[in-house]
Parts: structure tokens; sequence; C-alpha cells
């Protein structure tokens, strides 16, 4: 045996007796563990909502300012001015600001053209003709309103998820525009999650040991699409099968 | 019922594999206590993982040991005095090699973190060169130089190991 190969099971001994009488409490590590783990994933959990919302007020913001900037009158000689524009206070404009298509016409015909004779530059003729697209966008239009409508009815305490075929009727409950088919909702201090999952795997959330849980409430079967509403946050005390039979189907 | 199904398994898993993880972290670390703190960070990511780590729990628990060690000996770089744990005198003897076993742990605590950390793993849990070397991130080369120099460092230890009768 060469000395490297003999310098080497000498340590290999040397090591294995110096562990020999370590014997933890391996119960008492697992459950410390989970705690910890728990603990962990909790505060994850919490971390990940609290980007999501601030990404959705800064992009509400970001709309909003994107609006107003387009929109609103601007020192810039030679750019006409917008009567109807939304406000510069920075808030998400109401519902009633919406403009209809007829409002959309009439701001069209707002926009002042410039005169055969005026003094008009080619940046302010584009900026002009942008700015016309900008307004005149059904599609722009509708969504925007949409996005503050939702947020209006949020923060007016109803439910809001209009897009899915399902909604949480329950008092006191808000809950939050849909995501991705589910939304969230919340009565203050407890969260629950509403999931709308296609019908055929309805048989694997009732007995599928992997997905069934009896932490969450399973619907009946609504044309092609079930609901399943599961606890997320401080709702260990609330009833999902109560919470769940509140469901509103559309 | 996921919940406690993953629960059953991760207690399962520590009951299996803790004592020789726990031994792995206590030759790491030279420090009892110490050890435990680093492996209850290491459970509780492990457990955090657990859907994605059920196949093979313990080579991820085994790389997360090595990471949240590594990390901890860069955060106390500055601060920490190897030769202090001789002078300590915490280990329990509980025959007696006492000398012996204080000799081991003073010689490893001269070693830097990586080159422990490849000590422990190619003579304590007997793994291959290519395996150390996926565990730590390292090239297989660099396993072997750093195996060969840690030896070296050691040499005084094994040759008093030698003369001494057990």
């Amino acid at each position: 045996m060469s000395e490297h190969e003999t310098n080497v099971r000498h340590l290999e001994r040397l090591l294995r007796d110096r562990v020999l009488d370590v014997h933890p409490d391996l119960e008492a590590r697992a459950a410390d563990g989970i705690r910890a783990g728990s603990r962990l994933r909790r505060r994850r959990r919490l971390w990940g909502a609290l980007a999501a919302s601030a990404g959705v007020v800064a992009l509400i913001a970001v709309g909003t300012q994107l609006d107003v900037s387009l929109g609103s009158a601007s020192p810039t000689p030679g750019v006409a001015t917008d009567p109807d524009s939304a406000t510069s206070s920075g808030a998400p404009p109401s519902p009633t600001n919406c403009p209809t298509p007829a409002a959309s016409q009439r701001k069209l015909a707002t926009i002042p053209t410039p005169s055969a004779g005026g003094p008009v530059s080619r940046a302010v003729k584009e900026r002009l003709a942008r700015r016309a697209a900008h307004q005149g966008s059904p599609a722009r239009i509708t969504a925007e309103c949409k996005k503050s409508m939702r947020a209006a009815s949020l923060s007016a305490g109803t439910t809001a998820p209009e897009q899915l075929p399902v909604s949480l009727a329950a008092p006191g409950w808000t809950c939050h525009p849909p995501g991705d088919a589910k939304f969230t909702c919340t009565d203050g201090t407890a969260s629950v999650v509403v999931t709308v999952r296609p019908a055929h795997e309805h048989d694997a959330y009732l007995h599928d040991p992997d997905k069934a849980s009896p932490d969450q409430y399973v619907s009946d079967v609504h044309g092609k699409v079930f609901a399943t509403l599961e606890r997320v946050a401080n709702a260990q005390g609330i009833s999902v099968d109560d919470l769940g039979h509140q469901l509103a189907w559309k | 019922m996921r919940e406690s199904r993953a629960e059953t398994e991760f207690t399962a898993f520590v009951q299996g594999a803790g004592t020789r993880l726990e031994r792995a972290a206590v030759l790491l670390t030279g420090d009892r206590l110490l050890a435990e703190d680093l492996l209850q960070v290491t459970y509780a990511k492990v457990y955090l993982a657990w859907k994605r780590v059920e196949q093979d729990p313990l080579a991820y628990a085994r790389t997360t040991l090595l990471h949240v060690y590594i990390s901890h000996r860069r955060l106390r770089r500055n601060a920490e005095v190897p030769t202090e744990i001789a002078s300590r005198g915490e280990l329990p003897a509980t025959d007696g090699d006492a000398a012996r076993r204080l000799d081991v742990l003073d010689a490893l605590a001269t070693l830097s973190a990586l080159k422990r950390a490849v000590v422990v793993l190619r003579y304590w849990e007997d793994r291959s060169v290519a395996d150390t070397a996926v565990d730590l991130g390292l090239t297989e080369s660099v396993v072997k130089t750093r195996a060969r120099r840690a030896l070296g460092k050691l040499r005084p230890l094994l040759e008093l190991d030698e003369r001494t009768p057990s």
C-alpha cells in the first residue's frame, strides 16, 4: 500500500471515529425543518402577492400617466388642446369618464386640423396624427375602460371578476380582478382563491389524492368548467364549503 | 392532504438521512451548535423544495448544506480564528481518545472551507472525484488538486496518529 493510500485510510478512520457519537434527535430536526420551511413559504407567498399588487398599481399608474400626457393640454405651441381629456390628478379614471364610441368621434372632431395657410411644422402634423389615432382606437378605449371599471368596482367593495363565469357573492368579501382563470377574494383578514378549471379535471379534484384536499371546495360542473375554492392566508377558521356554496355562476 | 403527505415523506427522509447529514455538518463546521444551525437552514430549504426534489432529496440536501456552509464561512471569514476550536475543548470525550479527536478537528479547521468540503466529501462521504466536482460545482482537476493539498496539510496529524497507540 502506498504512502498516499495509507494516509487516506488513516484520515477516513479518523473522520469516522470523530463523529461516531453524533446521534441527533431526528424527530425534532424534522419538525423544526417543516416549521422553518413553512415559514419561508408563507413569507415568499406574501412577498409574491405584494409584488404582484405593486405591479398592478404601477401598470395602472403608467397607463393613467400615458393617458394624461397624450390627452391633456400641452404647452407646446401649435398642438391642439383637448377639453374632454382626463384630469392630471393621477387617480384612475372613473367609469363615467370612459368615452362612448360617439364621444370618441366627438373628440376626433374637436382636434383642430392645421389650416391650409397656417405655419404648421411636419413634426406637429405627425403628432396630431398619432394623437388622433390614439384617441380614436376603440380597442384601446375599451381595454382602458374595463381596467378602470374593475379598479373602481374593487375599491367600492363589490365582486369584480366579470370575465369568468363564476364570482363570489358572499357578503363582506371583496374579490380582486381575475388573472389566469383564477381570482382571490378577501374579507379583510382571510383570503381564498377561486380557480376555474376544465370539466375533465373534475373527477381528479374529487378523488385523486394529489389534487383532492379537505382544505378546498370543489363545485359541480357548470357547462365545460367547474371551480375550486382554496384557503390562501389566515383562512384556517373559514369553512371553504360554506363559502363555496356562495359561488355565483353566470 | 398534499401538505401532510409532504410532511410525512420529509420526516421519513430526515429519519433516514439525518444522522449522516448531521455528522457531515459537524465535520464541516467542527462545532455541533453551528452544525445544527446550518442543518436547520438546509432542512427548511429542502422542505420548501420538496415537490421538486423528492426523487433524490439526499443529493439536494447535501448540495444545499455545502452551499450554506461555504456561504457562512465567507460571511465570517474575517472574524474566524480556526485554532480557537482546540482551545474551547467543547467536544465530549466518550472514550479515551480525546487528544486525537481534538487533533482531527484542529487540523480540519486549518483548511479553507472548500478544501474542508472536499475532504469531507471524498474521505468521509466516500464520494468519487466526479461526484465531488458536481456537488461543489468545480472541475475534477480542481477537486484532485484540493484533495492532494488538503492531505498534505493534514499529513502531520496522520503521522502523529500512526505513532499513537490506539
